[in-house]
């Protein structure tokens, strides 16, 4: 379901439903998430990316009053290289799991029935990963002051 | 070139940033240590990952409104060349 809405997002042509699908494939992948026991991932990944990076989006489209596109000829020539790229990558995928007898076993069984991963993920950015974290800190302090200086108007 | 408008492209950009975090998710917990948890290192770095999409979102729709108001459109054929 992923897949389906992840190629609506490319191939619609009004860009609400594209915002959409995307919205729709961001919870489709929290889903995932969830079902491979990265509870705090998943959760992050509705708030952030399907409840502000979205929205986001959405503002945007709505601000800037963007119309539907009309039909415009398909270049083959550039959709049959994305397809095709696609294509040796799933067929790499494949032949990797194939070969390697690592991957024909199944999920290996977790130990503790409930996982309280967000301690362990806090756990390990505060003691292992404290440097990248003050640095993204930093990283979304700078993204905010640029968004800003990027929509001043020119004093009249 | 498939899509013309940017702010598709924009959209295609996180999703294959939510694909390498779904790679990453799924590699994390496919190892599991020797106390029975999930190998949390892939854990942190998606929650890193996602976090610098959000600002590269932010600061490419800001770069996408402030290109708009001065072109009027959002088709990347009418932005493609580099003059002022």
């Amino acid at each position: 379901m992923t897949l389906i809405f992840g190629a609506a997002v490319v191939l619609n042509r009004n860009p609400v439903a594209s915002a959409l699908s995307l919205v729709v494939s961001f919870l489709g992948l929290a889903a995932l998430f969830v079902s491979l026991d990265a509870y705090f991932v998943g959760i992050i990944q509705v708030l952030v990316y399907a409840g502000a990076v979205m929205v986001l989006f959405l503002f945007i489209i709505m601000l800037l009053n963007l119309r539907a596109e009309e039909r415009h000829r398909i270049n083959w020539l550039a959709a049959a290289g994305g397809v095709g790229v696609a294509l040796i990558l799933l067929i790499e995928v494949v032949f990797t799991i194939r070969h390697f007898e690592a991957t024909r076993q199944t999920f290996p069984a977790l130990s503790a029935s409930t996982i309280d991963d967000v301690r362990n993920i806090g756990a390990l950015l505060f003691r292992n990963y404290n440097l990248p974290l003050q640095i993204v800190g930093v990283l979304v302090l700078t993204a905010t002051i640029g968004v800003v200086l990027l929509s001043k108007r020119e004093p009249r | 070139m498939v899509r013309r408008n940017l702010i598709i492209i924009l959209m295609s950009l996180e999703l294959m940033l939510n694909a390498a975090n779904l790679s990453l998710v799924a590699f994390s917990r496919f190892r599991v240590g020797p106390d029975g948890l999930p190998n949390y290192n892939a854990q942190v770095f998606v929650f890193f990952v996602i976090t610098v999409a959000a600002a590269e979102v932010a600061v490419g729709l800001a770069i996408l409104v402030a290109l708009f108001r001065i072109r009027q459109t959002t088709s990347v054929r009418d932005i493609s060349s580099l003059k002022f």
